[in-house]
C-alpha cells in the first residue's frame, strides 16, 4: 500500500507502537483533547473497517473538525467491510461510555439497530452516515434517528452512467462490476447506472467483485477473453475500478477500453489524472465525517438539524483531476452545508 | 503473597493448562486501571453480550478440533443458517419453526462435512473448506445476494432482556459451554470422542466406531453453529449472506487459547470460554481507550502466539 496520504494517525502509530508495552502510554492515547468548547459533548463516530481509504477519509474528516471545534471524538470500527458483529459491539461498548452524540455507518440495512435501541432510549442523538438503515426496522425497532447524512449514490450512479454513454458516444458493450451482494449503496449505484444507460449501452456481464481490488483484476481478466468486443467497465468502487484497470493496461487496451468507478479515493483521482481510469463519481467522506461532527455541535447547542442532509458528489474526469487532487480530502468546489461552517 | 507468585512461577505447567484464564485476569485488570469504564457491571454485561456469540462458535470449534479437525465452513455456515433462519421467519413460519429451521440448516452443513471427512476420507482443513465456498454460495443464491430485516419482538428481548441482571445472550452461552465441558468430562461419548481424537487407530482397535464419531462432532458442531445464527439474527436485526470470515477466525483463536491441542485429544472447554472472553475483552478494552483500530489486530495476534507459547508448557 503505497499510498497512504493525508494520515495524522501514522505519527501517533508509530509513537504509540513504541509505547505499547508501557501502560502509561497507552493510557496517554486515551486521554481526550484539552479544553472543549462545550465540555458535555463528546462524539461517537462508528464506521464498518478502516481498510478502506472511504472509511478512512470519513474518519479523518470527523477527527479534523472535532479538533476545529474542540470537541473529542472517538471514531471506531469492524474489522472488516462485512463484520456486522464487530460493528456492533462496538455500539454496544461505546453506549455504556458517556458519548453525547452518535455518528454510525450500517454493515447493512439492520446490523446495529439493536445496540442502539439503549442509546435511542437515552435520548442520545442518532446520526445515521452515508449508507441508509431499513426505516422499517427501525420503525419496528422503536429506535429514533436525528438525521441521516449522505451521499446519494442512485444520483453517483446516473453520473457514471452518464459520462459512459458519452464516452461511448451512446453505443457499445459494457460490463459491471459489483460490490459486496446486498450492500445497498453499490445496489442503487448499479440500478442507477443500468438504468441511465438502458435501450442505448449492452451490459454484456455483470460479477460481484466484493469492492475488493485484486478480485475485479481476476473478474476483469476474465471478462475481456470472454468479451474481445468490450468497450467499457463500470466499477461500483473505486477499488474494484482500479483493479479494471489495472487489467485493461495489462491487457493493453487502455485506449480503447473506458473504466469508470465511484468514490474519488486519492488514488482513484490519481489515476484519472493519468488516464488509466477514465473518471470516477467522487463522493466526499470527509466531508461527511465533518458534517457530522457538526450536526452533533449544533444538537448540543440546542439547534436543530434538518433530517435528511445530501452530501455533495462529482464527476472527475483528467479534465478536473489535477483541481481535485490539490484540495483532497475536502470538495474543490462550493457546497450547501447546511451547518453553515464548511 | 510473593511466595505464593514464586510457587506458580515455579511450575510451568500452571502457566500452561490457565493462560487463557491468567490472559484474561491480567488484562482485565490492566484495562481495570486505564479506564474508569471498564469495571462496571454494564460494560462487563455488555462485554459478555457481545462474547456470546463467539462463545457458541467457539464452542462449536472445539468439537471438530477435538477430534483433530478444523471446521473453516463456520463463515458461511453461520450466514447461511441465518438466511434461513430470517427467511421461514419472514414467510410466516412462526417463531419456534424457524428456530428449528436455522438449527437444521446448521445440522446439515455438519452432516455433510462429517460425511466427506469420515467417508470419503478427505482431510478436515479440505472439506471444510470446500464447504465454506458451496454455503457461501448457497446462502447468496437463497437470499438472492440480500440482506434483509428480520423484525421480531421476541428477538430484540432476546438480545436485550435479562433475567434480573443476567442478560439471555450469555446466559444460553454459558449454557452451551457448560453442556460441552459436562459432555467431554462425564460420558462414555465425550470419552470416545477424545480417544478418536487423540489416537485414531489405537480408539478404533478399542472398538470406538471412530468414524461415526467423527460425524457426530460435526453434526454437533453444525447445530451449533444454526444457533449461534439465531443469535446473530436477533443481535444485528437482520440476515446478511455476507461470508463472516473474522469469526471463523476469533473462533478457532479462542480455541487454541483455551489450549486446546490443533493435534485433537483434547478438550478445554472452560479454556476456550476464557481465551473468547480474552479476545473480546481486548477489543473491548481498546474501544474504551480509543486505541486505533490497527492495532487491536495486532494485539490479538500476539495473545494467541503468547498462549500458544505458554501452552507448550501444559502438564
Amino acid at each position: 500500500m503505497n499510498h497512504r496520504h493525508n494520515r495524522p494517525a501514522r505519527a501517533g502509530a508509530l509513537k504509540s507502537l513504541l509505547a505499547a508495552a508501557s501502560a502509561s502510554a497507552i493510557a496517554l492515547f486515551a486521554g481526550a483533547p484539552a479544553h472543549a468548547a462545550t465540555p458535555k459533548t463528546r462524539v461517537a463516530i462508528i464506521v464498518r473497517d478502516f481498510g478502506n481509504p472511504y472509511w478512512r477519509a470519513l474518519r479523518d474528516g470527523a477527527v479534523a473538525e472535532g479538533k476545529k471545534l474542540h470537541i473529542p471524538v472517538s471514531v471506531q470500527a469492524g474489522a472488516t467491510e462485512t463484520d456486522s458483529i464487530g460493528e456492533n459491539a462496538k455500539i454496544s461498548t461505546m453506549a455504556n461510555e458517556d458519548f453525547t452524540c452518535f455518528g454510525v455507518v450500517p454493515v447493512n440495512a439492520t446490523n446495529i439497530i439493536t445496540p442502539l435501541i439503549p442509546v435511542s432510549n437515552k435520548h442520545i442523538p442518532i446520526i445515521n452516515l452515508d449508507s441508509g438503515l431499513d426505516p422499517a426496522a427501525v420503525k419496528a425497532a422503536g429506535l429514533t434517528i436525528t438525521s441521516f447524512i449522505g451521499s446519494d449514490n442512485t444520483n453517483a450512479g446516473q453520473i457514471a452512467g452518464a459520462y459512459m454513454l458519452k464516452m461511448l458516444h451512446d453505443k457499445g458493450n459494457v460490463a459491471i462490476l459489483q460490490g459486496i451482494p446486498g450492500e445497498e449503496n453499490g445496489i442503487n449505484r448499479d440500478n442507477a447506472f443500468r438504468s441511465t444507460t438502458a435501450g442505448k449501452l449492452t451490459v454484456v456481464q455483470a460479477e460481484a467483485a466484493d469492492y475488493e481490488r485484486s478480485r475485479a483484476l481476476t473478474e476483469a481478466e476474465a471478462m475481456l477473453r470472454v468479451h474481445p468486443d468490450l468497450n467499457g467497465i463500470f466499477a461500483a468502487n473505486d477499488e474494484m475500478g482500479l483493479g479494471a484497470a489495472q487489467a485493461i493496461a495489462n491487457a493493453g487496451k487502455s485506449a480503447t477500453i473506458k473504466v469508470v468507478s465511484i468514490d474519488g479515493v486519492k488514488e482513484a483521482l490519481e489515476s484519472v489524472k493519468s488516464g488509466k481510469l477514465s473518471g470516477t463519481v467522487s463522493q466526499y467522506p470527509y466531508a461527511e465525517g465533518e458534517m457530522a461532527v457538526q450536526a452533533c455541535h449544533q444538537l448540543a447547542m440546542g439547534k436543530s438539524i434538518p433530517a435528511h442532509v445530501t452530501a455533495p458528489i462529482k464527476l472527475i474526469t483528467p479534465q478536473n483531476a489535477a483541481k481535485a487532487l490539490k484540495s483532497f480530502p475536502r470538495p474543490f468546489f462550493t457546497f450547501t452545508d447546511p451547518f453553515g461552517t464548511p | 503473597m510473593t511466595n505464593r507468585v514464586g510457587v506458580m512461577l515455579r511450575d510451568p505447567g500452571f502457566w500452561g493448562d490457565n493462560a487463557a484464564l491468567i490472559g484474561l485476569v491480567v488484562i482485565g485488570a490492566v484495562f481495570s486501571v486505564l479506564t474508569p469504564f471498564f469495571l462496571t457491571w454494564a460494560n462487563i454485561s455488555d462485554l459478555l453480550v457481545s462474547a456470546s456469540i463467539l462463545l457458541v462458535l467457539a464452542t462449536a470449534q472445539q468439537f471438530s478440533i477435538v477430534t483433530g479437525g478444523i471446521d473453516l465452513s463456520i463463515a458461511a455456515n453461520l450466514p447461511w443458517a441465518a438466511v434461513v433462519f430470517g427467511l421461514a421467519y419472514n414467510g410466516g413460519l412462526g417463531m419456534p419453526v424457524s428456530i428449528i429451521a436455522a438449527i437444521l440448516a446448521g445440522t446439515l452443513v455438519g452432516v455433510v462435512n462429517g460425511l466427506v471427512i469420515a467417508k470419503l476420507k478427505v482431510n478436515d482443513f479440505i472439506a471444510t473448506l470446500g464447504m465454506l465456498g458451496v454455503m457461501n454460495g448457497v446462502a447468496l443464491i437463497v437470499s438472492g445476494g440480500q440482506s434483509f430485516a428480520v423484525n421480531s419482538h421476541f428477538l430484540q428481548g432476546l438480545a436485550l432482556g435479562s433475567i434480573g441482571p443476567i442478560r439471555y445472550f450469555y446466559l444460553i452461552a454459558i449454557l452451551i459451554a457448560a453442556g460441552a465441558h459436562l459432555l467431554f468430562t462425564h460420558t462414555a461419548f465425550g470419552t470416545h470422542v477424545l480417544a478418536t481424537g487423540g489416537n485414531r487407530d489405537a480408539a478404533r482397535n478399542m472398538g470406538i466406531p471412530t468414524d461415526r464419531m467423527k460425524i457426530a462432532v460435526y453434526v454437533i458442531d453444525g447445530a451449533l453453529v444454526g444457533l449461534a445464527a439465531i443469535l446473530l439474527v436477533a443481535r444485528t436485526g437482520g440476515s446478511d449472506p455476507s461470508l463472516q470470515t473474522s469469526q471463523l477466525l476469533t473462533s478457532i483463536a479462542s480455541v487454541v487459547l483455551g489450549g486446546s491441542s490443533l493435534f485433537g485429544g483434547r478438550a478445554a472447554v472452560l479454556g476456550t470460554v476464557a481465551g473468547a472472553l480474552v479476545l473480546t475483552t481486548l477489543l473491548n478494552g481498546f474501544t474504551l481507550l480509543q486505541v486505533s483500530e490497527y492495532y487491536q489486530p495486532m494485539a490479538v495476534g500476539i495473545v494467541v502466539i503468547a498462549a500458544a507459547v505458554l501452552s507448550r508448557l501444559q502438564k
